[in-house]
């Protein structure tokens, strides 16, 4: 059977009722560094987060819209200032104690506790703002905020209701009540997680208590080399994230489901180091600064070859900060920049760069080199790399394109700034611009080419920076829209961050999974994991 | 007397070798650093404060004081990446490397000698071609890529047994070839040849004058192989998914995991320190038992 | 015979790479990736569209090379140390074991990262790679140097270097001429074994981007292809340079056995 290939799943949600039991088994890449879903930061300790955590409401996949989950109702005051959230009465943990709104209250008050390191945490703190978290009655629960924080709901879906019993579990995840579909049974360091059903999970279907499933094996694997063969061996039921060589491979299998599901919302990018305090030469540092420099080699990458060869097609040219698959935040009069090396020596010539026998050089006669680094051990990231090296060499740039493991990557990016350019990923899980306020914001200390700014550096700096606070708190999402495609608008023309490609996300189900629905956004193949099943007749 | 004099070398070369751990990881770039860092959800003091926890400002020997402190108490730590204790990382994974590579180490040793005895003494050129062939293509195969077939191939067999297999496939490549060599030169020893010359059974000739000459080499070869066989282990548990020592120390290397790269090294220059120990000393009394038995 | 013949011709092949692969390493030929074996392409393309025998023979030429040195340099430093600490006593023996273990133990991964932290970003990429490859001969040494020296104390205490030392001869005199010939060959057996070995070890240091860097071929960054075995399964020509490397590596050690066997 061919890969199928779907753009968005919408109407596919709730197929036929499932068939009750059976084990899902999936891999994750590490072990989780916790158990405690307010702590978490990486992205295995998110998968057991997402699978055991009962979220008050959760964002869903098909509908791109938030759902009740434990709260059966909420509402945002017209000012934006005030939550209130209603408890559903039958909520309970996994031993069976009722998750209340002091539950509730007591995870925000342990979560905005200064003490807690939560990037959860600062996403409510916008602005350095106080929240007032309130629990008025059994089922209501009120946070107030000092200013308005636009887009509020979307944040509640990543924090999972905890009571004192389950972080006081932590250390042995077996023992900690959840509130979610599952709940942990077993851990075995560095080999794999048993969870099995949450009892007393909240959603039915023909008065049955979901999931469908009375347990996932999650398998801790370092290393994805024989994932693709354990799929096909049916060791493993569904692959989240495929790479684009095996897609192919497995499109061509019979047994098993490959899916292109479209545009993620990962993409691959480029940017100059414009730190003014970096050890670089003061006529690199110029050529880093100069807007047609950025231009130009935007204009000389061959954008559409890095999408075919690296990514076998189940990639595209990336226009903007946002991509197509945002359908909310998308500015869709933003395309990609033409492959167009003639216009990159036009703009290059126009800022004084001349070529001389075949290589690029400034108004003193420096030759125009510069080295890109990037992580080592990602082959996709290092053929990037490879193409771009040799789309720069026809326009007279000579690129050396240096590989680190990643702690060497991440102290020259936010701590030395001994670089000149780098080459890296962006993975986002969240839709809202407000979930990327510290890498626009010119203070912000994830401010790619100049993090932390005491003052913003340009003119459009400055103006991002307005517009950006601006959307944070605009309650109407028109106007937030508005000020937030005129972010992208002119992040396209000053070209801070060259957006290389995006990423599609390519995802695998296996014969057994049933009501399987693929969606762009992490977590891909599991988001409606309360709804998948094992069909009949595959134990 | 004697004996604290035999103990002091190795213990002070222990030392030596953490105080040395320590410097490099302390001093190696990104050290301090988190992959969580770049989440761009972070505010500017919440960063301060992770990097904060990843104790940059310590010194490299306030660093390495503080581990012998807690030595001393029987406390190796805490993970920084695994938020466990090293005592505990350590004593599982290293029952699983233990059991995995340790026999296979010696099986490769034990039966790459047997093969160069068998060759040499028995005048086998086709054995001997086979074997050296052989010897060069494992050499030249990435011990990762075999596991990896194996694991395709061998399906469902236990990774154990796969890592065993491929560990002891490198030892024997590697000591095939010194050890013929070291036969080699024992066999041109004067006492050898005279021996020879006399008519003495070609097996006695063997076991109670070659291989008596050749035992230092020969228990020192093994000795080497304990931590050629840890490296190769970092690769191939990896690829195996086997959580085993040598998987360990590949994540706390990228981790820059301190503690526990401390601990690893400690045990694996406790383990190297004993074997060789134990080859030494075999090598001198082994000879001296079979002076006795024989006068 | 075979052997200095076979080397001589893969030799050439890898210094004539420039004549027998004209378009060199690096171009790309954007439309034509992961084509297989043609008139056009011998050994067909990568992923990028870049022609697999020019790089698999520019890549001989530099694994060799720099593998090659790393392990002569290693080899000679085992030898060295094993003799000495052979012959000159029971410090020196023991100073030389201390040393060793340290060597063998030491997570020394993290010197060869300093290394490249402390190398400024505008180092051209050979230089970089040559600074770890001598980093590694410095610090490979050690499994060889144990051997080494127990066969050296073995044969410190054989006949024919007891009556050497009766009649008089020195210590350089003893290395020189009773047991430099003897461990020679032991020596050369360390060299075949640490030659594939650094190989090897460049693909693993690329995954911590202590590699070779593109687009300058090497056979570690070859083989780190091999990994995706789906890929070599479709695509067997892709094992040529561990072929390659396997016949090298068969006709240095038949020269070394046939060399030892003259000269007994």
């Amino acid at each position: 059977m061919k890969g199928v290939s779907l753009v968005l799943l919408t109407a596919l949600q709730l197929s036929a009722a499932g068939h009750w039991g059976g084990e899902l088994r999936f891999a994750i890449y590490s072990d989780p560094k916790t158990f405690n879903p307010l702590l978490v930061t990486e992205q295995s300790a998110g998968v057991v987060r997402y699978l055991t955590g009962g979220m008050l409401i959760r964002w869903n996949h098909a509908t791109q819209a938030m759902d009740p989950e434990l709260a059966q109702s909420w509402r945002v005051s017209p000012d934006g200032r005030e939550i209130r959230f209603e408890l559903r009465p039958d909520a309970r943990f996994s031993d069976g104690a009722p998750v209340t709104a002091q539950d509730a209250a007591f995870t925000f008050h342990t979560l905005l506790d200064p003490k807690t390191p939560s990037p959860d945490a600062d996403a409510f703190r916008l602005g350095g703002q106080q929240v007032t978290v309130e629990a008025p009655s059994e089922r209501v629960l009120v946070l107030k905020f000092a200013q308005p924080i636009a887009g509020v709901e979307r944040l509640f879906g990543f924090i999972a209701i905890v009571s004192q019993r389950t972080l006081q579990s932590a250390a042995d995840p077996s023992r900690m009540p959840t509130a979610g579909p599952f709940h942990v049974a077993e851990y075995q360091p560095g080999a794999e997680i048993s969870l099995v059903r949450n009892p007393y999970y909240w959603k039915t279907v023909d008065g049955r208590r979901l999931p469908y499933l009375d347990g996932i094996r999650l398998k801790i694997r370092q290393d994805r080399a024989l994932e693709v063969n354990d799929l096909l061996s049916g060791e493993l039921d569904l692959i989240d994230s495929v790479d684009p060589k095996a897609f192919a491979r497995l499109a061509n299998k019979g047994s098993v489901t490959a899916i292109d599901a479209g545009p993620s919302l990962d993409s691959e990018q480029l940017w100059f180091n414009q730190n003014p305090s970096a050890p670089l030469a003061d006529y690199r540092k110029a050529w880093f600064h100069s807007p047609e420099f950025r231009r130009a080699i935007s204009l000389a990458i061959h954008r559409d070859d890095l999408a075919r060869l690296v990514f076998d097609a189940h990639a595209q040219p990336a226009a903007a900060i946002v991509p197509a698959s945002n359908r909310a935040w998308n500015n869709p009069a933003l395309k990609p920049p033409p492959f167009d090396p003639n216009a990159a020596q036009k703009l290059l010539f126009s800022a004084g760069f001349r070529l001389d026998k075949g290589e690029l050089r400034d108004t003193a006669k420096h030759p125009v080199q510069f080295s890109i680094i990037t992580n080592a051990g990602s082959s996709s990231r290092e053929r990037l790399g490879v193409l771009i090296q040799q789309d720069l060499e026809r326009i007279g740039i000579h690129v050396r394109l240096i590989t680190l493991d990643f702690p060497s990557l991440i102290e020259r990016i936010t701590r030395t700034f001994d670089y000149e350019a780098c080459l890296l990923g962006m993975v986002n899980d969240d839709l809202d611009p407000n979930s990327q306020m510290n890498v626009w914001l010119s203070s912000g200390p994830s401010h790619l080419w100049y993090p932390g700014e005491k003052t913003p550096a340009t003119e459009w700096e400055a103006e991002i920076d307005k517009l950006m606070v601006q959307q944070s708190r605009e309650t109407k999402t028109a106007l937030r829209k508005k000020a937030f495609d005129r972010v992208q608008e002119i992040v396209a023309e000053q070209v801070p961050v060259i957006f290389l490609v995006g990423k599609h996300s390519l995802c695998a189900y296996g014969p057994r999974v049933g009501n399987a629905s693929a969606s762009p956004f992490f977590p891909q193949t599991f988001w409606n994991i309360d709804q998948l099943y094992i069909r009949a007749g595959h134990p | 007397m004697r004996f604290l004099r035999a103990i002091t070398g190795p213990i002070v070369t222990m030392l030596i070798g953490g105080l040395l751990t320590v410097w490099l990881v302390r001093q190696a770039p990104g050290y301090g650093t988190d992959p969580a860092e770049l989440d761009g959800r972070w505010s500017a003091e919440s960063l301060a404060a992770l990097r904060a926890n990843h104790q940059n400002h310590l010194t490299v020997w306030r660093l390495y004081t503080g581990y012998l402190k807690g030595l001393a108490r029987g406390d190796l730590g805490t993970s920084l990446a695994w938020n466990r204790p090293v005592a505990q990382l350590l004593g599982e994974r290293g029952w699983v490397t233990l059991r995995s590579s340790g026999l296979a180490v010696f099986l490769g040793w034990a039966s790459a000698v047997v093969v160069a005895l068998t060759y040499r003494f028995r005048a086998l050129p086709f054995v001997s071609g086979v074997s050296r062939s052989s010897a060069s293509a494992l050499l030249c195969l990435p011990s990762p890529a075999v596991a990896l077939l194996l694991c395709i191939v061998l399906r469902p067999a236990l990774p154990q047994l796969i890592a065993a297999v491929v560990t002891g496939l490198a030892i024997f490549a590697r000591v095939l070839l010194p050890s013929s060599a070291v036969l080699s030169a024992s066999e041109s020893e004067p006492h050898v040849l005279q021996a020879r010359a006399r008519g003495v059974h070609s097996i006695r000739l063997v076991i109670w004058h070659v291989l008596r000459c050749a035992a230092p080499a020969l228990l020192s070869l093994l000795a080497a192989s304990v931590p050629v066989a840890f490296g190769i282990a970092v690769p191939v548990e990896t690829v195996c998914n086997l959580p085993g020592a040598g998987q360990l120390a590949w994540l706390a290397a990228e981790k820059r995991d301190l503690p526990v790269l401390t601990g690893l090294t400690f045990a694996l220059m406790a383990v190297t320190l004993l074997s060789t120990s134990l080859a030494k000393a075999w090598s001198i009394t082994g000879p001296e038992l079979a002076e006795g038995r024989t006068a | 015979m075979a052997a200095a013949i076979g080397l001589s011709i893969l030799a050439a092949c890898s210094f004539a790479a420039g004549w027998i692969c004209p378009s060199g390493y690096a171009a790309q030929f954007r439309d034509a990736p992961a084509v297989a074996p043609c008139a056009r392409f011998p050994l067909g393309t990568d992923e990028l569209g870049r022609d697999l025998l020019a790089r698999t023979l520019y890549g001989m030429r530099l694994s060799f090379l720099l593998a090659g040195s790393a392990a002569l340099v290693s080899s000679a430093i085992a030898g060295l140390a094993g003799i000495a600490a052979g012959v000159l006593g029971k410090v020196f023996e023991q100073s030389l074991e201390a040393c060793s273990n340290l060597l063998m133990s030491l997570p020394w991964l993290f010197l060869l990262l300093l290394a490249r932290a402390l190398m400024p970003l505008g180092m051209p990429a050979e230089t970089s790679v040559l600074v770890t490859f001598l980093l590694l001969a410095l610090l490979g040494w050690a499994p060889a140097a144990r051997v080494v020296g127990a066969s050296a104390q073995s044969l410190r205490q054989s006949g024919f270097t007891l009556r050497a030392r009766a009649e008089g001869a020195g210590n350089w005199r003893l290395i020189w001429h009773q047991l430099w010939p003897n461990l020679r060959p032991l020596i050369a057996t360390q060299f075949l074994v640490l030659l594939p070995g650094f190989i090897l070890s460049e693909a693993t240091l690329s995954f911590l981007g202590l590699g070779v860097g593109e687009p300058l071929p090497s056979w570690g960054g070859l083989f780190r292809n091999l990994e995706d075995y789906s890929a070599v399964a479709e695509q067997p020509w892709r094992v040529a340079p561990l072929v390659l490397m396997f016949l090298t590596v068969a006709c240095l050690q038949s020269l070394s056995s046939e060399a030892s066997q003259r000269k007994t």
